[in-house]
């Protein structure tokens, strides 16, 4: 009989998104509790053998004893077994938040990985691995020993670990916590549940990051899956599938921008995010040479839109406002008030000038100033 | 504009028409004296102007002459850029306007409204008043009244457009008109919504500062407590390791087992003290038993030199009781010698005080009887002078006469002899001469030829044979002649009263009586001589000397002769109760020392006898413990005893030395050495072990209770939401750059712009200024008022100019503006009512060149009361008094 499980990680309860308004920051914290929920619900629904999760449960190993609390609620809805190994974000060092969970008096169906060695589950038909991070940063290969670790005939050898694969993961991530890039070969694994990786990714026949299964961040790497994984048989290939639950759409724009017509398709791309606006997170990179007046209409969208997004984040540092003729003949075009436009554009346009900058906020200033009296 | 004729009729004080003619452009000057009446034509032409001639009220009775209801004329003629121009008008009683101009002829309100389209001025819709000058177009700033040439410029609003209009044509719209100011408003404003006027942050910009701040501020304590945490957490696995090691090693066991080891060797050694200890006591105890040995023979010894030296002692105390014994005797007769004599001493003395009382009651008793004496004699002398006054009272109490009695006789006797003196001065004087032979009588009496009579009364003259003449007294005579006869009856009445004959039997009399009175006095001055306590007194006395006599002569048995005698029988046994004291002083003296003497003995022989019987029984005691010791022990015995104890103790010496060595071969002091640091080493590595699992269990409850907090999150949360605050204050300080940028940037340019724009202003007073002031420039605000005066570098404020200066400059400004608005189209003449007042004599010169320079141009009228000033101004005068 076919053993199933769900595989996810990075849960990162507790995450406080404290560069976000207060609203937006609670909504997302409590939306990881939300979706972690959800876990479970689908765990029970479908009826899987055991519920993995990789590493970084918590998003830091000093949680607070409420957080917990609220971590253990999220997982009632599914009554079989829970499997939660600690990550970089939550090592179990002395008295960490494991520690304390400990000490809070768990249900029997969750089991804490704190220390290497294996889990037996289904009946013995499922051996867990585990390598739990006791430190943030190990240098060993925590994996190791599952080379050599024995596990009865016929049971299904499942590894779960938190960290870089080598050779296989972004660049630059491997440099502490390795997991060897053939580790599901060596160990002779039927699966290797991985966790550290926020996207869903294959990184070997049988190894997996699952990747978070709420977005946390905007970086474009397929987040916010877990992963429904089958085994018939040991050494029969794992049938995977990925499960979407993202309830927020983070989304980073990139645009340029060089007059009123790139306005419109930037506004094209915001309405392409889809609706309910609200759940979308959107962080926009804008760059090109506007205008005064293209810029007075982009401020004029971008309040518009920022209102409807859960969050806008504007990068407007690599975007040049360089006043027209026209934009400065608007403001005056003699008197005393001309004749200041006239020099605070030429300090805009001079190189070697430290007011450079604000010479252009300055201008901006006043057409603001200008068009604000006007509309009056 | 130039005024080229005024004529004022019944303006104020110009009653008589007042006709200047023949003004022309330049410069004119009008003279007049004081209240002649210059500034009130001033007044007349503006009114001429700038009143409507439907005037009414108390504004168009005051243009009336004082107390008078004449209707007030003005008419004023005038050429703009060559045309001609005649304004009348007439107030109160039929008013009436009248504008002639080249275009025709206008009456009534049509002639208001032309001459204000002319001098583009527009008309106030209340009344004037003298000063109010707004409604007046330009004329307002070049017209200046008497005193108020010094006062700062004050454009009004029309003078400021024309101004502006004059100055826009010339330099363009530098200012940037109402746009640019509410532009630099808003930025200030924006400015100081972020900052203070020093920069400091304000609003929400302090706010986004100070909430990035509290945020950095709680971060830092959230790291600290994470820090402490990651410390305890490190502190506790370290502990933890320790803990394990000692298990490991079997530290604690070793280290129990190391001191069970040395606790055996310390028994044997605390067998060996206990062997040395228990020989120790043995020498201990002979030692004491030969003490006591010795101790007893030695008490045998000195009991036996008691006994001996009782006995002495007791020979030696008898031989000196007998001693004793012997001198108690003797001290006892020469006490009862002593006392004998000393009352045989004292009967002698008592028998001399008795012969001494005798005595003294003797010589006592002879002075009683002498005073006695003298008493008696005394009583007979006093008796007989008391007779004697007796006598002497009652015959000077028998004469009646008293001192009063001879005033009151003398004073009538003087009223009798004047009375009688009136009587005679108008009594009747007769002389009778007879002749030979012949006698006669008056009132019957003879009378001698030839003698004179008063005659008082009727009288009549016999001459016997002869003649019988009757005399009547003529006159009133009859008054004083009963007056003399009343006076001397009233005398003979007293002295018959006093039974008397005459005065000088009375004052006989009254002698008498003195003579006796003084007799009287004399004789009681003798009896209060020898009694002056009375007679009674005296007598009194008397008994009491006899009473004393009586008892004095019982005492001294018998009288002495005399006081000499008594004093003498005195003295002798004085001097013999004297020598029998000294005799009792004497023996008294002698038996108190024989006294003293038998006391000493006494008391030697009692405490001789004491000793005596003390050293007796002493003696007697000691022997009788002898005979009791050597009952029990002999002296032999005991001697006996001191040598076998000396035995025992020598032997218990010899044991003891032996059991010290085997102590000293065990070394106790190592082994208890051995014991301490063993039982020491136990005590360490469980207080190691118990501190340990202390340090773990306080660092784990610590590290749940901080970690139950949550620390990590909230510094996960406060890291993000200090990066936003930063963000948010950097956001403000650039935006607080901007501003301070944009409002420099505006306000330089704006500062420049007003420059510009007054340029040729300040381009028209500088040719006067360069007369008057020389290397000086002339400071305006875009106001058109006056700030002050550069010097080089420095400005000085209009306020604090002199007086003078200020006028001066006030004029040729206005001369400036004058310049600069008939260059373009708004010609004004210019009026000044004594406007160079406060001028020292250099700088009226200059100001006249000014002035002639300003004529050039335009028509400038001076009005002054100082036609000296101005004789030599080179302008023609035209003297008010003479435009009648």
């Amino acid at each position: 009989m076919a053993i199933s499980f769900i595989h996810t990680a990075d849960l990162q309860i507790g995450k406080p998104f404290g560069n976000f308004a207060p609203d937006q920051r609670t909504l997302l914290r409590l939306q990881r509790l939300k979706t972690l929920r959800r876990i479970g619900e689908i765990g029970s629904e479908k009826k899987v053998d055991a519920i993995l999760v990789a590493g970084d449960v918590f998003e830091t190993a000093a949680a607070s004893n409420d957080t917990a609390h609220s971590l253990l609620y999220a997982m009632e809805p599914y009554k079989g077994p829970w499997v939660l190994s600690t990550g970089n974000h939550d090592p179990a060092i002395a008295e960490s938040v494991w520690a304390r969970l400990q000490a809070l008096g768990l249900p029997a169906n969750v089991r804490l990985v704190q220390t290497p060695g294996a889990i037996t589950l289904a009946d013995s038909r499922m051996i867990v691995l585990t390598a739990p991070l006791r430190r943030k940063h190990e240098t060993e290969d925590l994996t190791a020993d599952w080379n050599t670790f024995k596990t009865p005939e016929g049971a299904l050898r499942i590894g779960l670990a938190h960290g870089s694969v080598t050779n296989c993961g972004p660049a630059g991530t491997e440099a502490t916590n390795p997991i060897a890039g053939d580790r599901e070969a060596q160990a002779r694994l039927d699966y290797l549940a991985l966790g550290d990786w926020h996207g869903t990714m294959q990184v070997g026949d049988r190894t997996w990051y699952s990747g978070t299964p709420e977005p946390d961040r905007f970086k474009a790497n397929d987040s916010g899956n877990i992963l429904l994984v089958r085994l018939h048989r040991p050494g029969s290939t794992p049938e995977i599938e990925k499960v979407r639950l993202a309830h927020y759409n983070w989304v980073h724009i990139q645009h340029n921008l060089n007059g009123s017509d790139d306005l419109e398709t930037l506004e094209a791309k915001f309405k392409a995010l889809g609706e309910p606006c609200d759940r979308n997170v959107v962080a926009i990179s804008l760059t090109g040479t506007i205008d005064l007046a293209t810029r007075q209409k982009l401020d004029r969208l971008l309040t518009t839109w920022r209102a409807r997004f859960l969050s806008l984040q504007e990068d407007l540092a690599g975007l040049l406002r360089r006043p027209t003729d026209t934009d400065l003949d608007r403001i005056d075009t003699s008197g005393f008030v001309r004749t200041a436009l006239n020099r605070l554009r030429s300090i805009q346009n001079d190189t070697t000038n430290p007011n450079q900058t604000l010479a252009t906020g300055a201008i901006e200033l006043l057409y603001e100033i200008h068009t604000g009296a006007e509309s009056r | 504009m130039i005024i080229t004729r005024i004529e004022v009729r019944n303006f104020r004080k110009l009653l008589g028409p007042v006709i200047i003619d023949n003004l022309g452009p330049g410069l004119s000057i009008i003279e007049g004296d004081n209240e002649e009446g210059k500034s009130t034509l001033l007044q007349a032409i503006r009114c001429g102007f700038f009143e409507k001639h439907t005037v009414g009220g108390e504004r168009a009775s005051s243009f009336q002459p004082y107390n008078s209801a004449v209707r007030p004329e003005i008419t004023i003629d005038f050429e703009i850029e060559g045309q001609k121009y005649v304004i009348q008008k007439a107030f109160c009683q039929r008013p009436e306007a009248t504008l002639t101009s080249p275009l025709g002829r206008f009456t009534g309100d049509a002639a208001e409204e032309e001459l204000e389209k002319l001098l583009r001025f527009t008309r106030a819709k209340r009344p004037r008043k003298d000063e109010d000058h707004e409604h007046e177009g330009i004329f307002g700033l070049f017209w200046v009244e008497q005193g108020k040439s010094f006062a700062p410029l004050d454009p009004n609003d029309e003078n400021r457009s024309s101004i502006v209009q004059a100055l826009q044509k010339e330099v363009g719209d530098v200012l940037g008109g109402k746009r640019g100011r509410l532009i630099l408003g808003e930025v200030s404003k924006r400015r100081n919504e972020l900052a203070t006027p020093t920069g400091k942050p304000k609003g929400e910009y302090a706010a986004a500062n100070k909430i990035a701040q509290e945020i950095g501020a709680e971060l830092a304590t959230v790291n600290q407590a994470l820090s402490d945490q990651e410390r305890n957490t490190e502190e506790v696995e370290r502990y933890r390791g320790k803990l394990s090691r000692h298990q490991q090693e079997r530290v604690l066991e070793r280290a129990r087992e190391r001191a069970v080891t040395a606790q055996k060797e310390r028994r044997k050694i605390e067998e060996l003290e206990r062997a040395l200890r228990d020989a120790q006591v043995a020498v201990s105890a002979a030692k004491v038993k030969q003490e006591l040995a010795v101790s007893r023979s030695e008490q045998r010894t000195q009991l036996l030199a008691t006994v001996v030296s009782a006995e002495r002692k007791v020979q030696e105390f008898k031989t000196d009781l007998e001693q004793k014994q012997g001198v108690l005797q003797q001290a006892r007769e020469r006490v009862q010698n002593d006392e004998r004599a000393t009352s045989e001493a004292t009967s002698a003395f008592e028998s001399a005080e008795a012969d001494y009382r005798k005595a003294e009651a003797g010589e006592r008793l002879a002075r009683t009887n002498a005073d006695l004496s003298r008493l008696i004699r005394d009583e007979k002398a006093a008796l007989k002078a008391k007779e004697a006054q007796d006598a002497a009272t009652v015959a000077a109490n028998a004469i009646g006469i008293e001192k009063k009695h001879i005033t009151q006789l003398k004073k009538l006797e003087e009223s009798v002899t004047r009375s009688q003196a009136q009587l005679d001065a108008i009594a009747t004087n007769i002389r009778v001469k007879l002749s030979p032979g012949l006698k006669a009588k008056l009132n019957g009496l003879a009378i001698e030829s030839g003698t004179e009579h008063k005659l008082t009364s009727l009288a009549t003259l016999e001459i016997p044979k002869s003649a019988e003449i009757t005399i009547i007294p003529g006159g009133d005579i009859s008054n004083p002649r009963a007056q003399a006869e009343q006076d001397l009856q009233r005398l003979r009445q007293v002295l018959n009263q006093l039974r008397v004959e005459s005065i000088g039997d009375a004052e006989s009399r009254l002698e008498r009586r003195t003579e006796f009175s003084n007799t009287a006095e004399k004789n009681g001055q003798l009896v209060e001589a020898h009694a002056p306590d009375g007679l009674d007194g005296l007598r009194q006395r008397i008994t009491t000397a006899q009473g004393e006599v009586k008892r004095l002569l019982e005492t001294a048995k018998n009288s002495p002769s005399s006081i000499a005698d008594g004093d003498n029988l005195l003295r002798i046994a004085r001097l013999a109760r004297q020598e029998a004291e000294e005799q009792v002083t004497s023996a008294s003296r002698r038996a108190k020392q024989s006294r003293e003497g038998l006391g000493t003995a006494i008391e030697q022989q009692a405490r001789c006898q004491a000793g005596y019987d003390s050293e007796t029984a002493h003696f007697a005691e000691a022997e009788k413990q002898v005979i009791l010791a050597r009952k029990e022990a002999s002296d032999n015995a005991l001697n006996e005893a001191v040598v076998r104890a000396a035995q025992e103790v020598k032997t218990a010496a010899v044991t003891a030395d032996a059991a010290q060595a085997e102590l000293d071969k065990a070394d106790p002091e190592t082994v208890a050495r051995e014991l301490r640091i063993a039982e020491q080493a136990v005590v360490e590595v469980e207080r190691d072990i118990q501190s340990l699992r202390e340090k773990v269990i306080r660092l784990e409850t610590e590290l749940r209770a901080t970690g139950a907090s949550g620390f990590g999150e909230r510094k996960l949360e406060l890291e993000g939401r200090l990066a936003a605050a930063q963000s948010a204050a950097t956001q403000f300080e650039y935006q607080m750059k901007v501003i301070d940028l944009l409002h420099a940037t505006l306000s330089d340019a704006e500062r420049e712009a007003k420059e510009t724009f007054l340029r040729p202003v300040t381009e028209r007073v500088e040719p006067y200024l360069k007369l008057l002031l020389p290397r000086t420039e002339l400071k305006l605000d875009e106001n058109m008022h006056i700030i002050g005066l550069k010097r080089g570098a420095v400005e000085e404020k209009f306020e604090s100019l002199s007086i003078g200066t200020r006028e001066q400059l006030a004029v040729l400004t206005r001369l400036a503006f004058a310049e600069l608005l008939r260059e373009h189209g708004q010609p004004s003449a210019v009026l000044l009512d004594d406007a160079i007042v406060y001028a020292d004599d250099q700088r009226f010169d200059r100001m006249l060149h000014i002035l002639h320079k300003a004529a050039e141009h335009l028509q400038v009228i001076v009005l002054t009361c100082r036609e000296r000033d101005y004789l030599t101004a080179g302008a023609p005068i035209i003297r008010l008094a003479e435009c009648g």
